[in-house]
């Protein structure tokens, strides 16, 4: 007979042996997201960095080399079995690639042997491209440090070590890096929603669907970047001028923003749904201590409705701050967590084919997912990539995985003294850009535009 | 140090870059792919339009051919009965083969050819039901057969394109749909006979055809792999 915890602690361990080697489980925010993957939604995030130089390939691969031997859970590609997905280790080590093509596009996780990550090099930008299936944002993030640590310290090292020596005649790592896969910490690849599971919380309320933006689709395979650099300092003092944080803040422009969005468009005649809401993640590391480095967030969803008039940026900004500051509780995201781990765990549930459970997967992404989110605003917060790294990173950015409902989210990210927004779009229309950069333009917070599509 | 004219990365000694293949200090070159796989296909001129020409050709000789057959077979008809009899059952095969071809005449809605080409068979038994004497028997019959008839081929077809490896799994939707169709056939015909639907000789032919059915998709998604069994069927 177990104990809940030790129940709790079975079932958060992902790893797995059998006569072939480790493999892994899926952890329960994954366990949706191969079903929902397409050409357009490819579950690809992207961190990526700009380097005061050049990038060395040379040093970038061994980096890479070092990296994967820290993360060995990450690579890894996806399989099907007859109940539930799973995660492969790769035998092959992973490899550095152009970074030519459109961002988070045109990799399809679901074909077979495609790793789970990519790295990619162009000019003097390093791009980190991870599926969420195997991590979210702050996974990612420490792969990223990690990756840019191991390559400052690879670049700084160049002149005593030869530049190929870890590599084989075909560029591939040699020696022991290519074996290192061994896990050496289980906490690391845990699934912390089964650890944190407690049965009898009562289910979360049913929300309602909202308001999507109309805007025509980008052709397939596309994927728009357009990114903000703004002053930290000033963002902060802008935010605590409103008693808000900086999340808070630019949640409240955003929020804005989709509402002027949302009037152009009932204003041109086209049906939309009179609620806006914002989902804006949460690191629940942060409630419910884990050092894993797999999913492990859940959401907040301010949510206003459009037909009790115009809102003001202050009414906003106050709004998502109380909302947070009631919702931002560990007795909230239990009630999330404990449905959607609890799900996984009945019998009935798990004892249902894997092609039955995609149909569902999909009903479920819909109505208990993207059909209740009109975008999303996720920040990071600080990614300091270590001493060494921070030499010669000049600045990063975020960018979330593509959506073909929700179209346009925002994703933020602050290096040094610059705070940095990204939007990424499947949209046509640029308009809700212009409407949250001009907003802020308005507000004295003057963001350096660059986009990036791969073209 | 060589620098990668369109990556921008410092290539090192290398001749190309590893990355694109551009060779080292070449000019720019048309991009021969992303990092994420191969290029996108490009528009090859003129194919286009010499299969837009092929396709509309043989739309017109299907359609001209049908024509002829469908006047030459009524004006026999009426010039030796004196009326429209025989020739109605002819003349309603002949415009089920046209809109079988519409496909053909429809290109570029790909949606309204096919299901254009869906509605003949159906609509080729209404019509002889309504031409033929006796007891009507489409409702009850020959709609249900035929619509279950064309789903169990359509979702099989369906299933095998979308299918990324084909072999044992095609042979499997194509047993699934035997099964539901034979299922149909038999609710129907005992529907028609007794006024209600009592499964017969359908049973089975399901409890024949669908363990067969999915012991071959798991032969081909799952056998043919080299997962172990412990990672297929964990729960």
């Amino acid at each position: 007979m177990h104990s809940g915890d030790d129940r709790n602690r079975r079932h958060a361990r992902t790893d797995r042996r059998d006569e072939r080697g480790a493999w892994y489980r899926l952890d329960n925010a994954a366990i949706i997201m191969p079903a929902v993957t397409d050409r357009r939604g490819s579950s690809l995030f992207r961190l990526w960095a700009e380097l005061d130089s050049p990038v060395v390939l040379s040093a970038l691969r061994r980096a890479l080399v070092e990296a994967s031997a820290r993360f060995p859970f990450f690579n890894v590609e996806l399989r099907r079995g007859f109940f539930w997905y799973y995660l492969e280790p790769r035998d092959e080590p992973p490899r550095v690639y152009d970074d030519l093509g459109p961002p988070c596009m045109a990799w399809d996780i679901r074909r077979r042997g495609t790793p789970m990550y990519r790295v990619r090099a162009r000019g003097s930008t390093v791009a980190c491209e991870m599926s969420h299936v195997i991590a979210d944002g702050f996974g990612g993030a420490e792969f990223f440090k990690a990756l840019l640590s191991a390559y400052a310290r690879a670049v700084a090292g160049m002149d005593e070590r030869p530049a190929d020596a870890d590599y084989d005649a075909e560029g591939r790592p040699a020696g022991p890096a290519r074996d290192a896969r061994r896990p050496d910490d289980p906490e690391l690849y845990e699934d912390a929603y089964h650890r944190y599971y407690r049965p009898g919380i009562p289910k979360p309320d049913r929300l309602p669907l909202v308001y999507h933006s109309a805007s025509r689709l980008i052709k397939p395979d596309r994927y728009r970047v357009l990114s903000g650099e703004l002053d930290l300092a000033a963002v902060r003092a802008a935010a605590k001028a409103r008693g808000a944080s900086v999340t808070e803040f630019l949640a409240g422009v955003y929020l804005e923003s989709l509402l002027r969005l949302r009037e152009a468009e009932a204003a041109g005649g086209a049906p939309v749904r009179p609620l806006v809401s914002l989902e804006i993640p949460v690191n629940l590391r942060k409630h419910f201590p884990s050092r894993s480095c797999r999913n492990f967030s859940l959401f907040l969803l301010p949510t206003v409705d459009a037909r009790l008039g115009p809102w003001t940026l202050e009414e906003l900004i106050e709004r998502i701050r109380l909302y947070m500051a009631m919702e931002n509780r560990p007795r909230s995201f239990l009630r999330h967590l404990s449905r959607n781990a609890g799900g996984g765990r009945r019998l009935a549930v798990r004892l249902v084919p894997l092609f039955i459970k995609n149909v569902f997967a999909r009903i479920f992404f819909y109505s208990l997912g993207e059909g209740l989110i009109t975008s999303f605003i996720s920040n990071l917060g600080p990614l300091e990539p270590g001493a060494e790294a921070g030499r010669i990173v000049r600045r990063v950015g975020f960018v979330g995985a593509p959506s073909a409902l929700i179209k346009t989210h925002a994703s933020v990210v602050s290096y040094g003294g610059a705070l940095t927004i990204s939007f990424g779009s499947l949209a046509r229309s640029r308009e809700l850009e212009r409407l949250f950069f001009s907003r802020l333009a308005e507000l004295g917070l003057r963001a350096r535009i660059s986009r990036y599509d791969g073209g | 140090m060589s620098v990668c004219i369109r990556c921008g990365v410092d290539i090192g000694a290398e001749q190309s870059c590893p990355l694109c293949g551009t060779p080292a200090g070449a000019a720019p070159a048309a991009p021969a792919g992303s990092a994420a796989g191969p290029a996108a296909p490009v528009e090859r001129a003129g194919v286009g339009g010499a299969a837009k020409g092929r396709r509309l050709l043989a739309a017109e000789v299907v359609s001209f051919s049908v024509g002829l057959a469908a006047a030459t077979v009524a004006l026999a008809d009426l010039a030796l009965g004196g009326g429209l009899s025989w020739s109605l059952y002819a003349l309603a095969a002949l415009g089920a083969i046209w809109l079988l071809a519409c496909p053909l005449l429809l290109a570029k809605r790909a949606w309204i050819g096919a299901a254009a080409a869906a509605v003949a068979p159906p609509a080729l038994l209404l019509a002889i039901d309504l031409i033929g004497p006796g007891r009507p028997w489409f409702a009850t019959l020959g709609l249900p057969i035929a619509v279950a008839a064309e789903l169990g081929a359509g979702l099989a077809a369906l299933a095998s394109a979308r299918s990324k490896r084909r072999g044992l799994n095609v042979f499997a939707y194509g047993l699934t749909a035997a099964a539901f169709v034979s299922g149909v056939i038999d609710a129907a015909v005992s529907y028609r006979m007794t006024g209600g639907i009592r499964l017969g000789w359908s049973v089975i032919v399901l409890l024949a055809l669908l363990p067969v059915s999915a012991f071959l998709l798991y032969a081909h998604y799952r056998l043919a792999t080299n997962a172990t069994l412990k990672r297929l069927f964990h729960i």
